[in-house]
Formats: structure tokens, C-alpha cells, sequence
């Protein structure tokens, strides 16, 4: 769907792209390019709505300073510099880690990588739907979330080679007898229909808290809800969903007891864990171990056993933990 | 809170497939910022609760705040369900029927009430002032002794000393006269005009010839007034706060000092005017000049955060401390303000007390107006030369460069425009000059 030209001319106005050393013709390019990525905007009435609620200023600011225009850069600098330092210090809570932040992300704003001549600049991927200062402590936040990946890794590999990771196995249920093996499976289907039954919202719930560790007012800021709806939600979750994975294995012929049983513990808890075992043997701290074993397989709170499964490793987690 | 079984944390560590393919920032903000549709709402919601690098991207670029103030698409929707009505409906009815007995049981108590409750703003002014015709509409007359008589609330409300929202004269002989302005609600304000640049401006001080010192004329501070009743009885909201962090109300959060003559205090009493002006209510506006005038005047919600920091330096009116805070905390970094005898004073957040800026002059600086970190400053002529010096930094004021133009005489004003940004007024006794770059170039105002 192209854009109307009187529309295009009408929000040019109104960017003041002008100020930023635009012309009408950019803008309008500009225009084109964005809604070219909403597959969804069917009638003129809709694009024109679409293209309205853009942050029509900082998207002409943003494209100025992504095609090189000192005056753009200027504006840009005055009003973001300190908001972007800002928003490093508080995603790193680190002042040094934060200038290092902020730098990195300018070089790539101003556009260091060369593409086939020509400089990219990160801000020619802002499109204007939300502001540009919460764009650029999205950007800060993606950068930040890249970096602590890559060193982790780096370091984790030391790290596990030391601990004898290397000596670690798959998870194995070979071991076990073929009921344990058949209710397990059951255990698995149930958990599967009754995930399936919540909403994608209750899920980014159960995720956050249970998987990410993020704590009630992290979640309550994403979200814009008070602390205690989310406290409210997620423990009703729950309990919702503990009491339908019951009810499923108890359809599917299990004894209540055994559905509660096989609710409390899991089957990959009995699998031995070898890291540990060997880390504990050689910390010659036996009674550890075997507190390792006895954990629970997945510690919801630690995010080194979600990095692990983001790098596919199945079963990592209960491993590690 | 109920544990969690533990193979549905295990299923839920392992993404589907259809959700590997992120969005990018543009959509994460928006998502943050409740800025997408319904449709993109569900499928990114649907993301998030299978990704976990995307959650910590959305939860390190939330901003800092637990209440909303742009709602979420679809929530004028959820908002007016029928429990929400129902329960609203019962609310009211209650309220409704609750005042309209009190009314009927005991009107006496309900009158005597009703002037606190009121939010009506009383305004001192001194025996000389004057209001341009842009101030006219929104102050209603004072009324007559007959009008007061007819109405019990206005009374009492200017009988009420010192009523929330008075301004104490502190001058025993001084003659004011109260104007009762017409109540406003502070929710009813309307959104704020497009945005000036953010802008903390300190302002002007005209014939600093006779100032008035502490002992024989004091000159209240802020700080010990009495406040506003509306703005007393709200706290920065955390809406206030995640509002102002978009461009086009970051700007609402300035005020501005300016020079210019709107009112007049009598030269025997200390009495500010207070105004509360609905045009005007987008930013606070401080104007006076030494010895005679001063009036502070448009408060917003989002700008109260800052009123109480704003101060009449001892003894000489119309030299001011402008600070205040907004979500960014660029506002909030740097406090100007000049002291009375001519020094530039800075006060970060985390210091105490305001410190005077080494300046590359000894010569009295008499405005200033600020901008975040920066900041321009002008005064008394360096010795040897015939214009008032002008100084700028962009740096918070460890760097400072002079500005030079056609002006002569002593700067006795600056102002920052609020419609073009980066525009400057300059004034002495001589004319206005006006340089719309930060101050390189000027030219004399028509």
C-alpha cells in the first residue's frame, strides 16, 4: 500500500524534517519503507492511522543523523547524550561498564560498519513506533544482553573444562523400569495439554518469574500492573495448573497419589548427576553431592541453566543443578 | 506462592520453534511503550513467553515505573466492562447520596467545609499591580464586599490565614488585596501545547538598583510557604514521571523565569502573586524584577515536582535558583542559580549545597538561563568594556566560552524561547537582541 503524497507532505511538516536536513522526498521514502513491513494495513484509512501514531519528530531526528546530517547529530546529541548514559547505568549498574555501553552503541549509531561503501548507522532501523529514547535503551539492553553472552561463554568454557564438564552425559532414563518410563511419558503429555490451555500471557508469566528469576516488580514494569496482580496471577497459575496436570493423569488411569508423586518429583531427578559428583569428590565435599542430587532438577532462579538450554543443550539444566 | 511442577518449568525452557526468529528493537519498544495493535500485542506476547533473551531485552528497556500512563491498546475496551461499571455505578450512587444527606442533615458542617476543600488559589498582590489583558481571563475579579458577604465560601476562603494556597505577606504593613482564583482541578488540565526543547531557565533581573535586604524587607522563600493545596496533595505520580519521558512532554516539564513586566509588587510590601493560568499551565513562569516585581505564576502536574526547589535568593528579587527533576534526570542534574551579590551557583543532585562556578569574569552576573548541562550566563560589563559579558558552557560549567555581540550596557535578562528551540533573548537597558543559535550570531529584536 503506498503512501498518499499529500499525507506523506502533511507528516513531513509535522516531523520537521526539515530541521533535520530532510526533504520532503526522503521522507516520504522513508514512509514507503516502513509501511512496506506492515503486511498488515489493508486500506488507506489504515496507513494513514499507522503512519500518524509514529513518532513522526524522532524518526525524521533518527533518519537525519542515520543519512549524516550534522544538524540532526547535533539535536541528537544534546537531547539524548545524557539519557543514553543514563539508561547504560541503569542496565549495567556499573558506571564504567556504562560508558563502555554507551560508547559501543554510538559507534554504531554513527554508523562505523562500512556495507558495500556505504556507512551503516543502527538508527536507520528506527521506525518510529515507539520513542527514541525507549528505542535506544532497547538497543542498550539487546547490546548489553550480547555482550554478557559472549563473554560468558567465553568464560564458561574454562570454566566447565575445570569443573569437568567434559565428563558429563546425556540424561538417561535407561536405568529406570519401564512403569517409571510410561508414567513419566504420561507426566510429559499432561504437562504439554495443560501449557497449552494458557494463554500467551500466562505464559510470559509463568516464564519470567519461574524461569527467568525476575523478580514481582520487574514483571509489574513490563507489564504496567501492580506487584500484587502479578503475585495474585502467579501463584493462582500455579495452583491451576499443578491441579489440571493432576486431573489429566488421573484421566489418563494414574492413582491420585501417583499423580501427585509424579507431580513432586521428576524422573531426570534420579539420573546421576557426574559434574557434580565429580566436582564434589574433588572439593572432597561428599555430603554436597549428595545434596545435589537430592535438588530439585531445575532451579527456576538460575539463568546460567536457561543459557544453557539457549545453546541447545537438552537437559542441561538438570544437570547442572 | 505455589511452587511450580517441575516439568512444566522444564517444558517451558524449551522454545517452540515458530518463536526463534526475534523481534526487533522497533517492536520491543513499541511493546514496551503499549504502542502496538492488539494482533502484534498477542504474537509478541506469544514471543516473550518462549524467549528468553527477548524478556530480559524488555525487562532491562522498561522504563522505571509501575503505573501506566498511555494505556495499553485495547484497555479503553477492558476498561468499561460491566463489573467495572457496575461497581463504578454503586461507587457514585453512594457518594451521591452520601453528600446529598449531609447536605440535608447538616448544612452548617457542609459549609464550613467547604472552603478547604476547595481548590481555589488566593492571590495577594500589592497595591500597584497591574495584569496584561493574556492574564485577565483567568482571574476572576476580587470580589466586591457585598459579593463576599453573599458568598460564604469566598469569604472564608479569604479570611482563611493562612489557607493552603495563600501566599503569607510577611511585610506587617503591606496593603494586599486577595484574589480568589477560579478553582481548577489540576486532572482537568488539558494535554499539554507541542514541545520547547527541555529547558530549565533562571531568570532576569531588571534595575538591580535597590535591593531589598533580608533584615529590613525579607523576601519569602519558596520553601516557606505555604503550598498549593493541588499540588500538595499530589505526589510526583510515577505516571507524571513515565509521561514525561516522551519528547513531546519532556519540554512541558520546563518553566521559565522571565523579565518582562507582568505585574507589579507594591515596593512596601513583599507579596508574590501567584496566578494559576490555564494558558499557561504547560510551564511555570517566573517573572519579576528587583525590588518591585515578582510573580510566579502556572503550575502543571508534571512540573510540581520542581516548584518547591524554586527560590528567591536573599534580600533581591528576581534573582532565582531554577532546578527540578524529570524521569531522565537531565533536568534534575544541574541546579543554576545566581546568588545576590552576582555569583553563579551550581548545585548537582547528589550535593547538598549550592557551590559558586568559577566564572572567567569578576564581573556581577545579574540572569542566567539553563538547559540541562547547558547553561548561559550574563551580567555587568567586563572592566574596560562597554556590553555586558555573556557566557556559555555546554559542559555543566567547567568549561566556559564567551559570547560577544552587538549589544551594549549590562545584561539584565535572557530568556530561552519555548516555541523555537535554541532561540536566545538578550536585554539590557538598551534594546533586545536575539540570536536563534545558541548565541553566535544576534540580532537586535523588532
Amino acid at each position: 500500500m503506498a503512501v498518499d503524497k499529500q499525507l506523506a507532505e502533511e507528516l513531513y511538516r509535522s516531523s520537521c524534517g526539515e530541521k533535520y536536513g530532510l526533504t520532503p522526498g526522503d521522507f516520504a521514502a522513508i514512509l514507503e519503507q516502513i509501511i512496506a513491513r506492515q503486511s498488515d494495513l489493508e486500506s488507506r484509512e489504515q496507513v494513514s492511522g499507522f503512519l500518524r501514531a509514529l513518532h513522526l519528530e524522532e524518526l525524521a531526528l533518527a533518519r537525519g543523523c542515520a543519512a549524516g546530517h550534522q544538524c540532526a547529530w547535533d539535536f541528537f546529541l544534546t537531547r539524548y547524550r545524557e539519557t543514553l548514559y543514563m539508561a547504560a547505568r541503569s542496565i549495567t549498574r556499573d558506571e564504567g561498564a556504562a560508558r563502555d555501553l554507551a560508547d559501543s552503541l554510538y559507534a554504531d549509531l554513527y554508523g562505523m560498519r562500512v556495507r558495500d561503501g556505504e556507512r551503516m548507522s543502527k538508527l536507520a532501523s528506527y521506525n518510529g513506533r515507539g520513542s527514541l529514547a525507549g528505542w535506544l535503551r532497547t538497543v542498550l539492553a539487546q547490546q548489553h544482553i550480547d555482550e554478557y553472552r559472549k563473554v560468558k561463554r567465553l568464560v564458561s568454557l574454562e570454566e566447565e573444562n575445570e569443573k569437568g564438564v567434559q565428563f558429563a552425559s546425556a540424561p538417561t532414563t535407561n536405568g529406570l523400569n519401564l512403569a517409571v518410563q510410561q508414567d513419566q511419558g504420561k507426566l510429559e503429555m499432561a504437562t504439554d495439554e495443560a501449557l497449552g490451555q494458557l494463554s500467551s500471557e500466562e505464559r510470559f508469566l509463568l516464564a519470567s518469574y519461574f524461569l527467568d528469576g525476575q523478580t514481582l516488580a520487574q514483571i509489574a514494569r513490563v507489564l504496567r500492573v501492580h506487584e500484587s496482580t502479578i503475585s495474585r496471577k502467579l501463584d493462582k497459575l500455579a495452583s491451576t495448573l499443578r491441579k489440571r496436570i493432576r486431573d489429566i493423569l488421573v484421566r489418563d488411569g494414574l492413582s491420585r497419589p501417583r499423580a501427585e508423586e509424579l507431580l513432586e518429583t521428576d524422573v531426570r531427578d534420579l539420573g546421576v548427576n557426574v559434574r557434580q559428583k565429580i566436582a564434589a569428590r574433588a572439593d572432597g565435599n561428599s555430603q554436597e553431592a549428595a545434596q545435589g542430587i537430592a535438588r530439585p532438577a531445575f532451579s527456576i532462579k538460575d539463568k546460567i541453566a536457561t543459557d544453557a538450554l539457549k545453546l541447545n543443550r537438552p537437559g542441561a539444566a538438570g544437570k547442572d543443578l | 506462592m505455589n511452587e511450580l511442577p517441575k516439568s512444566v518449568a522444564r517444558r517451558l525452557a524449551e522454545p517452540r520453534l515458530e518463536t526463534l526468529v526475534h523481534p526487533d528493537a522497533d517492536l520491543l519498544t513499541a511493546f514496551v511503550e503499549r504502542a502496538l495493535n492488539p494482533a502484534e500485542y498477542d504474537r509478541m506476547m506469544m514471543h516473550l513467553g518462549d524467549c528468553c533473551e527477548c524478556r530480559q531485552v524488555v525487562s532491562l528497556a522498561a522504563p522505571d515505573v509501575s503505573a501506566s500512563v498511555s494505556a495499553p491498546v485495547g484497555s479503553s475496551r477492558s476498561f468499561w466492562r460491566w463489573p467495572v461499571l457496575q461497581w463504578g455505578a454503586m461507587a457514585a450512587s453512594a457518594a451521591i447520596l452520601l453528600a446529598v444527606a449531609g447536605l440535608v442533615v447538616r448544612p452548617d458542617l457542609f459549609r464550613s467545609r467547604m472552603p478547604q476543600q476547595s481548590s481555589s488559589v488566593t492571590v495577594h498582590t500589592g497595591p500597584a499591580a497591574t495584569l496584561n489583558q493574556q492574564d485577565a481571563p483567568s482571574i476572576k475579579p476580587q470580589p466586591t464586599a457585598k459579593e463576599t458577604d453573599r458568598s460564604p465560601i469566598r469569604s472564608s476562603s479569604a479570611k482563611a490565614e493562612p489557607a493552603a494556597g495563600q501566599v503569607r505577606d510577611s511585610s506587617a504593613n503591606s496593603v494586599a488585596r486577595a484574589r480568589t482564583i477560579a478553582p481548577q482541578s489540576m486532572a482537568s488540565l488539558a494535554p499539554p501545547p507541542p514541545p520547547p526543547p527541555p529547558l530549565a531557565t533562571g531568570g532576569g533581573n531588571n534595575n538591580a538598583t535597590t535591593p531589598i535586604t533580608a533584615a529590613t524587607s525579607p523576601v519569602p522563600s519558596m520553601s516557606t510557604l505555604p503550598p498549593e493545596p493541588a499540588l500538595a496533595n499530589q505526589k510526583p505520580g510515577k505516571a507524571d514521571q513515565f509521561r514525561s519521558q516522551s519528547t513531546a512532554e519532556l519540554a512541558n516539564q520546563a518553566y521559565s523565569i522571565d523579565g518582562t513586566d507582568k505585574g507589579q509588587r507594591a515596593p512596601s510590601s513583599n507579596v508574590f502573586t501567584f496566578e494559576r493560568k490555564e494558558e499557561s499551565r504547560s510551564k511555570i513562569s517566573v517573572a519579576g524584577t528587583a525590588a518591585k516585581d515578582a510573580i510566579v505564576k502556572g503550575v502543571s502536574p508534571v512540573v510540581k515536582t520542581i516548584t518547591p526547589q524554586l527560590s528567591f535568593g536573599p534580600g533581591v528579587g528576581g534573582r532565582f535558583t531554577a532546578g527540578g527533576n524529570d524521569a531522565h534526570g537531565v533536568f534534575s542534574s544541574i541546579s543554576w542559580s545566581l546568588s545576590s551579590d552576582g555569583k553563579l551557583m551550581r548545585k548537582r543532585l547528589q550535593e547538598s549545597e549550592a557551590k559558586a562556578v568559577q566564572l572567567p569574569t569578576t564581573a556581577p552576573m545579574k540572569s542566567l538561563i539553563a538547559n540541562g548541562l547547558e547553561a548561559w550566563v550574563g551580567g555587568a560589563a567586563v572592566p574596560g568594556e562597554n556590553s555586558g559579558a555573556l557566557f556559555y558552557t555546554s559542559d555543566a560549567g567547567e568549561h566556559w566560552q564567551r559570547l560577544t555581540g552587538p549589544w551594549t550596557g549590562e545584561i539584565t535578562t535572557l530568556s530561552l524561547s519555548h516555541t523555537q528551540p535554541r532561540s536566545i533573548t538578550l536585554r539590557t537597558a538598551n534594546g533586545e537582541w536575539q540570536s536563534t543559535d545558541e548565541g553566535k550570531t544576534w540580532i537586535p529584536s523588532q
